[in-house]
């Protein structure tokens, strides 16, 4: 896949070439998300941190698996619905996947699954202060954003719509707003159904797109995982080539001077 | 003594026990990728050779699976 190569990445101490972040749940099995990550050109895959079952020794984990691979793990606090909760998730995930690197979550209740802002903004300056590289998953929240960034948080990662829903971005306008105000990255996390989505999301300024439903739930996950490449790809090169001004009135493409026939006899 | 492992009663013969020790005991021999929480507080890697284990503890092992 092409990638431009004076346009890379930076998000905290990470400069990637790829502007995708991949979770890593929902896959009809291992091989289809393996499959998936590589097709899809990702550097930084998501994922979550559980209990561990018994009898595991042998099975080759999933930190293995993507190390082993060179790609980057970024731990999530999801299924967090209190502050406190959040922090100590994150700081498990630091110690057991050696990364400062932390997607917070912390979710208000369980049939929006729409982050409890308060509690995020407690967690997200808790962990900033703890040393962490702090990505918080946000509502569309032009304030919110800027908050998040006065804290300290290494970028803000505003839904395009609640997680899994696969709608795209409900409110282009605010997340115009908020990459327009901020100094650090800006992430679409969640809500993103397919590729013209993926592809707006660069179109309106954001610096990068993180999603898994689109991905692991599509037909062809394989395939979809392409999709999505070369559509960061295609918006982010044209949100650095600049579009042009659109218009109410048509405007002749092809010169009107020099035609034959100017004046026709009806 | 009595602690719950990752929300299950595990049933030990002894009277203390150390992170370290524990883990050997479950067979999970494999440090890379795990962390674990003694009563929520994390319990650090460096610590868990000295980090006795008391009865009515709550332990959770943690490692990464599949999420977005």
């Amino acid at each position: 896949m092409y990638h431009n190569p004076n346009d890379t990445f930076s998000l905290a101490d990470l400069n990637l070439r790829s502007r995708v972040l991949l979770g890593s749940a929902m896959y009809p099995d291992r091989s289809t998300m393996l499959d998936a990550i590589s097709e899809s050109g990702t550097q930084l895959v998501t994922v979550s941190l559980r209990r561990i079952p018994a009898h595991t020794q042998g099975a080759e984990n999933l930190y293995t698996l993507l190390k082993n691979r060179n790609i980057h793990i970024l731990p999530n606090t999801a299924g967090c619905f209190t502050a406190k909760e959040a922090v100590l998730t994150a700081q498990l995930a630091r110690e057991a996947l050696e990364t400062n690197l932390i997607k917070l979550e912390v979710i208000a209740d369980e049939e929006t699954l729409l982050p409890d802002s308060e509690e995020l903004l407690v967690a997200a300056e808790k962990l900033v202060m703890d040393g962490f590289s702090v990505l918080p998953y946000t509502n569309d929240d032009p304030v919110l954003a800027r908050k998040l960034e006065d804290i300290g948080c290494s970028a803000v990662m505003p839904l395009a719509s609640p997680i899994g829903t696969g709608l795209g971005i409900r409110n282009p306008h605010n997340i115009e707003m908020i990459v327009s105000r901020a100094n650090v990255p800006i992430i679409i996390d969640a809500g993103l159904g397919t590729a013209s989505d993926i592809a707006l999301a660069f179109e309106l300024g954001c610096d990068a797109v993180l999603l898994n439903t689109a991905v692991a739930k599509a037909r062809r996950p394989i395939q979809m995982a392409r999709a999505v490449c070369a559509a960061a790809i295609a918006g982010r090169e044209a949100y650095l080539a600049g579009r042009m001004p659109s218009k109410t009135y048509a405007e002749a493409s092809s010169p009107l001077i020099g035609r034959a026939w100017k004046n026709p006899q009806k | 003594m009595t602690i719950l492992i990752n929300g299950e009663e595990h049933v030990l013969t002894r009277s203390s026990i150390t992170v370290s020790d524990l883990l050997t005991h479950l067979s999970f021999t494999q440090e890379k990728g795990i962390a674990v929480a003694q009563n929520y507080n994390l319990v650090r890697r460096s610590e868990w050779s000295t980090t006795e284990i008391q009865d009515g503890d709550e332990i959770e092992i943690l490692h990464a699976t599949a999420g977005g």
